[in-house]
C-alpha cells in the first residue's frame, strides 16, 4: 500500500509540475522587465517613429529597439529532469546574442536570466546559464579564429577554416550540445560547399539536405518547376497537388489579368501614338492630353507604370 | 480494480508526464515565423538565386525561416538591369505567387538593390503588398558606382574591355543559376546582362530619378543632407504608406572578418573606388539603408554579411538568420 501511495504521490507531483511549468504553447508575452534593462552600447540608433503613448507602444518602449514587438524565440526542453540541448535552446540563445555588439555580454546574460526566471523552474537555471556561458565563450573563440589574417586566400584555405570552426565547436561545447546546435547547420554547410564546387553528385547521401530540409523547400520547388514550363500538364498536376486544385483556377485568373493589362497597354499605345502625330509637339500638353484620354481605363498608378514601360521600350530599341 | 491494473495505469500516467515525453518549457519553434502572408525574398543586383552556380544567395536564411513556420519564396531578378526593369520582373513574379498561394498579400524581404524592385511593386501594386523589410538596402545608390562610371565607363577603351569582361561574367552566372536550388526561378522578362547597366543603375543619378518617382517611406533625411554620406544620422521614414508597412535593418561593420574571402578579395577592390571618409557598409552608404521604420542600424555586419556570406563567416555571435527570424516574428506580431 505504501508503494501505491508513493507512486500516486509521484504521479500527482509530476502532473502538477508539468501543468504549472509548462509554458504557453505559443510564445510567451514580451518580457518588458527584461528588456527595460538593456541599455544601448556603442553606436546608438534612433527608430524613425516617435514614441507613441498607446499600450502597444508602451510595451515597445521598454524593449531594446532591435527586439521590440518581438517574442523571445526558442525555449528550454527538460527531459529526465535535465536541460535538453536542442535547436530550440540555440534559438533562445541566438535571440539574446543578436544583441552582441549592441549591448554588453553581462547585460545580455542578465536578460536571459530574467527571461528564465519568468519561464522556467529555478532548479534548471544554472544548467541553462552554464551552457549559455559556454556558447558565449565559443562565439568569442570563433571570433578569434576567424580573425586570423590571410586564413583563407583560396578555396582550400576557406575549407580549412570551416573545418576548424567545426572542431572548435566540439572543443568548447560538450559534444551533445555541439551536435544538437550545429548538426543541422553543418549538414547544410556541407551541401552548400559541394554545390560551390559544382560537385553535388559526389556527395555522400548523409551530406545532402535532410529530408526535413528538402520537404520545406518543396512548395517553392513546385513553383520553380511551374515557372520553367507553365503549360506542361504534369507540372499543372504537381501544382494542384502542392497548392490545391484552386491554385489552377487562380493561375487562370492571373493569366486573364495579365491579358487585360496587355489590352490596356495596347489601348494606351494607340492613344499615345495618335497624340504624338499632333503638331506642333509640346511635351506638357501631350502628357496632359494622354492622361485625360486614358483616365477612363487607367488608374494614376497604372498610368505611371505605362510611362515606365514606355521608357523601358525606348531603351531596348 | 486490481493492484496490477492500478500500477499499470500509474505507469502510463508517469510515462506520459515525466521522462518519456519530456517537459517542454516553451514551444514556439514551429510557429515563430508563421506569418499571415507568405514571404518573398527580393535579392540585390547580383541577385541570382545562388552564388557560384550553387550556393544559396540567402545563405541559411530561407531555411531558417521555413523551419520556424514561414512560407518563403525566393525570386530571381536580372543581375544588371534598371530599377524599373527589375521592378517589372518582380511584379509579374508576385502576380504568380499570389495566384499559386491564394494569399491576399505578401511580405517582401529585400537586400541591397532588391529594395528598389520591392519599392516599385509596393508603390504600383500596394494592394498586393503587406510589408517591405529592407536589410542593408541600397536606397540612394553607391559612390562605388559613381566612381567606376567616372573612372572607367567614361573612357572608351576601358569601357569596352570592362563591359565585355563583366557582362560575360554576369551572363555566365545567370546561366549557372538557372537551375533553382532554393526554389527560385527565372523571370521570363530577363534580358542579357550588361555590366554598364549595373553601374548606371547603382549610380546616384539613377537613384535620384527613381526616388523622385517612388518616394514612399524614404528616410526623412537624404544622403545629400548627411554630408553626401560622410555622416549617418540614422533617421527612418514613414512607417506605413498606402497600407504597406516599411522596415529597415542593417549594419556598417565594413570588414568583419579578415578570413572571409569577400573581405579579403572583393572589399579591397570596392575600396579602391570608394571615398574613405564615408560611413558605409562595404558597398553602399549607410545613409541609404533606412526605409520606413529603422528597426536597427548597428548590427556588426557588412553588406555581404547581411545575407550571411560567405558560409556564415560573419561577425562572430551575430547569427544572421536569427536577425531575419526576429524581424519576421515582428511581422507576424503586427498582423502581417
Amino acid at each position: 500500500m505504501k508503494a501505491t501511495k508513493a507512486i500516486v504521490g509521484v504521479a500527482i507531483g509530476s502532473a502538477s509540475f508539468f501543468f504549472v511549468y509548462s509554458a504557453p504553447k505559443d510564445e510567451p508575452p514580451p518580457d518588458e522587465a527584461m528588456n527595460s534593462r538593456l541599455p544601448r552600447q556603442g553606436m546608438t540608433t534612433n527608430a524613425s517613429q516617435p514614441i507613441a503613448t498607446s499600450r502597444k507602444e508602451e510595451k515597445s518602449r521598454a524593449y531594446h529597439p532591435s527586439l521590440r514587438d518581438t517574442q523571445v524565440a526558442g525555449g528550454v526542453t527538460i527531459r529526465h529532469q535535465k536541460v535538453q540541448p536542442d535547436l530550440k535552446l540555440k534559438q533562445l540563445f541566438d535571440y539574446f546574442t543578436s544583441l552582441r555588439h549592441l549591448a554588453s555580454q553581462a547585460v545580455i546574460q542578465e536578460a536571459l536570466k530574467e527571461h528564465l526566471e519568468r519561464t522556467l523552474p529555478q532548479q534548471f537555471h544554472q544548467e541553462v546559464l552554464r551552457i549559455f556561458q559556454a556558447y558565449q565563450s565559443l562565439l568569442d573563440q570563433e571570433s578569434t579564429l576567424l580573425n586570423q589574417p590571410q586564413a583563407s586566400q583560396d578555396l582550400e584555405g576557406l575549407r580549412d577554416l570551416i573545418l576548424q570552426r567545426r572542431d572548435l565547436r566540439r572543443e568548447v561545447l560538450p559534444t551533445e550540445v555541439a551536435d544538437a546546435f550545429y548538426d543541422h547547420e553543418e549538414r547544410y554547410e556541407e551541401f552548400q560547399w559541394q554545390l560551390a564546387l559544382q560537385n553535388p553528385e559526389s556527395m555522400p547521401p548523409e551530406n545532402h539536405l535532410s529530408r526535413e530540409q528538402q520537404d520545406r523547400r518543396q512548395k517553392t520547388f513546385a513553383y520553380a518547376k511551374f515557372k520553367a514550363s507553365p503549360s506542361q500538364p504534369t507540372d499543372l498536376d504537381h501544382i494542384a497537388e502542392t497548392f490545391g486544385e484552386e491554385a489552377l483556377q487562380r493561375l487562370e485568373e492571373a493569366r486573364k489579368q495579365q491579358a487585360a493589362w496587355q489590352e490596356k497597354r495596347q489601348n494606351y499605345q494607340r492613344i499615345r501614338d495618335s497624340l504624338l502625330t499632333d503638331q506642333p509637339f509640346n511635351h506638357r500638353l501631350f502628357m496632359t492630353a494622354l492622361q485625360d484620354e486614358t483616365a477612363d481605363f487607367l488608374s494614376p498608378q497604372e498610368f505611371k507604370r505605362m510611362q515606365i514601360l514606355d521608357e523601358l521600350e525606348a531603351e531596348s530599341h | 480494480m486490481g493492484r496490477d491494473s492500478l500500477y499499470g495505469l500509474l505507469f502510463v500516467f508517469l510515462w506520459i508526464f515525466s521522462g518519456a515525453t519530456g517537459l517542454a518549457a516553451q514551444g514556439n519553434h514551429a510557429t515563430y515565423n508563421k506569418t499571415k502572408y507568405p514571404i518573398v525574398m527580393v535579392p540585390g543586383a547580383f541577385g541570382f538565386d545562388s552564388l557560384l552556380g550553387g550556393v544559396d544567395y540567402w545563405y541559411g536564411i530561407t531555411d531558417e525561416l521555413r523551419s520556424r513556420g514561414a512560407e518563403v519564396y525566393v525570386t530571381n531578378l536580372s543581375s544588371s538591369a534598371s530599377h524599373y526593369q527589375r521592378g517589372e520582373e518582380l511584379l509579374e513574379d508576385i502576380r504568380n505567387i499570389l495566384a499559386l498561394t491564394g494569399a491576399k498579400k505578401l511580405n517582401l524581404i529585400a537586400h541591397s538593390q532588391g529594395a528598389t524592385a520591392a519599392r516599385y511593386v509596393a508603390s504600383i501594386k500596394s494592394e498586393w503588398i503587406a510589408s517591405v523589410s529592407c536589410f542593408n538596402c541600397m536606397n540612394e545608390g553607391t559612390a562605388f558606382a559613381d566612381s567606376v562610371e567616372q573612372q572607367i565607363f567614361h573612357k572608351k577603351i576601358l569601357r569596352g574591355i570592362v563591359n565585355l569582361a563583366m557582362s560575360s561574367l554576369f551572363s555566365a552566372l545567370e546561366f549557372l543559376s538557372v537551375s533553382p536550388k532554393d526554389g527560385s526561378y527565372n523571370s521570363p522578362q530577363r534580358r542579357l546582362q550588361v555590366a554598364e547597366e549595373l553601374v548606371k543603375t547603382a549610380s546616384s543619378n539613377a537613384y535620384r530619378d527613381f526616388n523622385e518617382r517612388f518616394p514612399e517611406a524614404l528616410a526623412k533625411v537624404s544622403c545629400a543632407q548627411q554630408n553626401s554620406g560622410r555622416s549617418y544620422e540614422r533617421v527612418g521614414g514613414d512607417h506605413i504608406v498606402n497600407g504597406v508597412a516599411y522596415f529597415s535593418l542593417g549594419g556598417t561593420q565594413v570588414s568583419t572578418r579578415s578570413s572571409d574571402p569577400i573581405d579579403q578579395i572583393i572589399l579591397p577592390i570596392i575600396k579602391l573606388f570608394y571615398p574613405n571618409d564615408h560611413v558605409w557598409d562595404g558597398f553602399v552608404p549607410a545613409c541609404g539603408h533606412p526605409l520606413g521604420q529603422l528597426v536597427e542600424s548597428g548590427y556588426a555586419i557588412n553588406h555581404f554579411d547581411a545575407v550571411n556570406h560567405s558560409f556564415g563567416l560573419v561577425k562572430s555571435g551575430v547569427h544572421v538568420p536569427t536577425i531575419y527570424a526576429i524581424q519576421v516574428n515582428r511581422l507576424k506580431n503586427e498582423g502581417y
